[in-house]
């Protein structure tokens, strides 16, 4: 069986990493997480509009809103991050700069989303 | 010269001088170094001593076919709908830190929860916050337009402009539902 590859792609052993598909399909997965993630939140939104200090805190620390708010905002700063590196991989110009505002972008997104979580723990588990 | 389909209406300045040695983006007459650009950004300010004219915007002497120019390009919904579904995203982005933030501040105890309220029921945080709700439910209803496009379905052009009217207004719609049932059911 002769393969399809030229010779000098032979000789350089560069090819597909199994991978490209890989950032499409993410970003779709938490697209369509987040529908349902986003109606919920808007309407507790509506819900608590308005409310004090410990209808919030009630709110955010039952069990269902806690993990559901944890689950947003992963999703969400991935989504996000996702989304963010594409359009840097559009118009970001020095390949250098692209590069690392992409890193920079990905670290920011966990920095926030780790401190989200951790504030909805705190307030669920009464830090 | 036939109008070309891109161009904006019929007495245009560009599609008259729309022919060879013209710049189609200024309608005025291109210089040798234009037609026969050494570099990829040739601009051509000698006779003019404007920078506007690239090497792209001339047509060029033999017939290889040209891509139509954002500049003279006519706006689709299409277009504008892309464009406002990526920067909706990225004003996403800021709306999730502003969450992060104000969760910090409901962690944080009373006192940081009253600061973010005042925040939050001021004008300008409430006008923030509509931007927001928008900008969610418009990048939510367009999002779920291109999940569709993914499994290959509503991709012919009719269907598509429909699907974008519907977009608009089931954005439309659903910020001001969430909004007079805040303010009717929430009591803000």
């Amino acid at each position: 069986m002769s393969s399809l590859r030229t010779p000098l792609s032979r000789a350089k052993g560069l090819g597909s990493a199994k991978e490209g598909v890989h950032h499409f399909l993410i970003e779709r997965i938490t697209a369509a997480a987040l529908v349902p993630l986003f109606l919920w939140f808007a309407y507790s939104l509506v819900r608590l509009a308005g409310a004090d200090y410990e209808t919030v805190t009630a709110w955010v620390g039952s069990p269902l809103p806690a993990v559901l708010l944890i689950l947003l905002i992963a999703t969400g700063f991935w989504h996000g991050a996702l989304g963010v590196q594409v359009i840097l991989e559009d118009y970001m110009q020095p390949e250098w700069l692209k590069f690392v505002s992409i890193i920079f972008v990905k670290f920011i997104a966990i920095v926030l989303a780790g401190l989200g979580i951790f504030a909805v723990l705190r307030i669920a588990l009464g830090g | 010269l036939p109008r070309p389909p891109w161009s904006r209406h019929k007495g245009d300045r560009r599609q008259k001088r729309a022919q060879p040695g013209y710049c189609l983006a200024a309608g005025l007459p291109a210089t040798p170094a234009a037609r026969f650009p050494r570099r990829r950004f040739d601009y051509v300010s000698a006779v003019y001593g404007m920078a506007h004219c690239r090497a792209s915007h001339y047509m060029h002497t033999d017939n290889r076919p040209l891509s139509p120019h954002l500049m003279i390009y006519k706006l689709q919904m299409q277009t504008v709908l892309s464009g406002i579904h990526r920067g909706g995203g990225l004003l996403l982005c800021l709306g999730m830190v502003f969450l992060v933030i104000w969760l910090v501040a409901v962690a944080a105890g009373p006192e940081s929860f009253q600061t973010a309220q005042a925040w939050v029921g001021s004008i300008i945080g409430r006008l923030a916050l509509f931007v927001f709700t928008l900008t969610l439910f418009f990048h939510l209803c367009t999002g779920i337009r291109h999940l569709m496009w993914d499994f290959g379905v509503g991709l012919e052009i009719e269907t598509v402009l429909k699907t974008g009217y519907v977009a608009i207004f089931a954005a439309i719609g659903l910020t001001l539902l969430a909004w007079v049932l805040a303010y009717t059911i929430g009591g803000a």
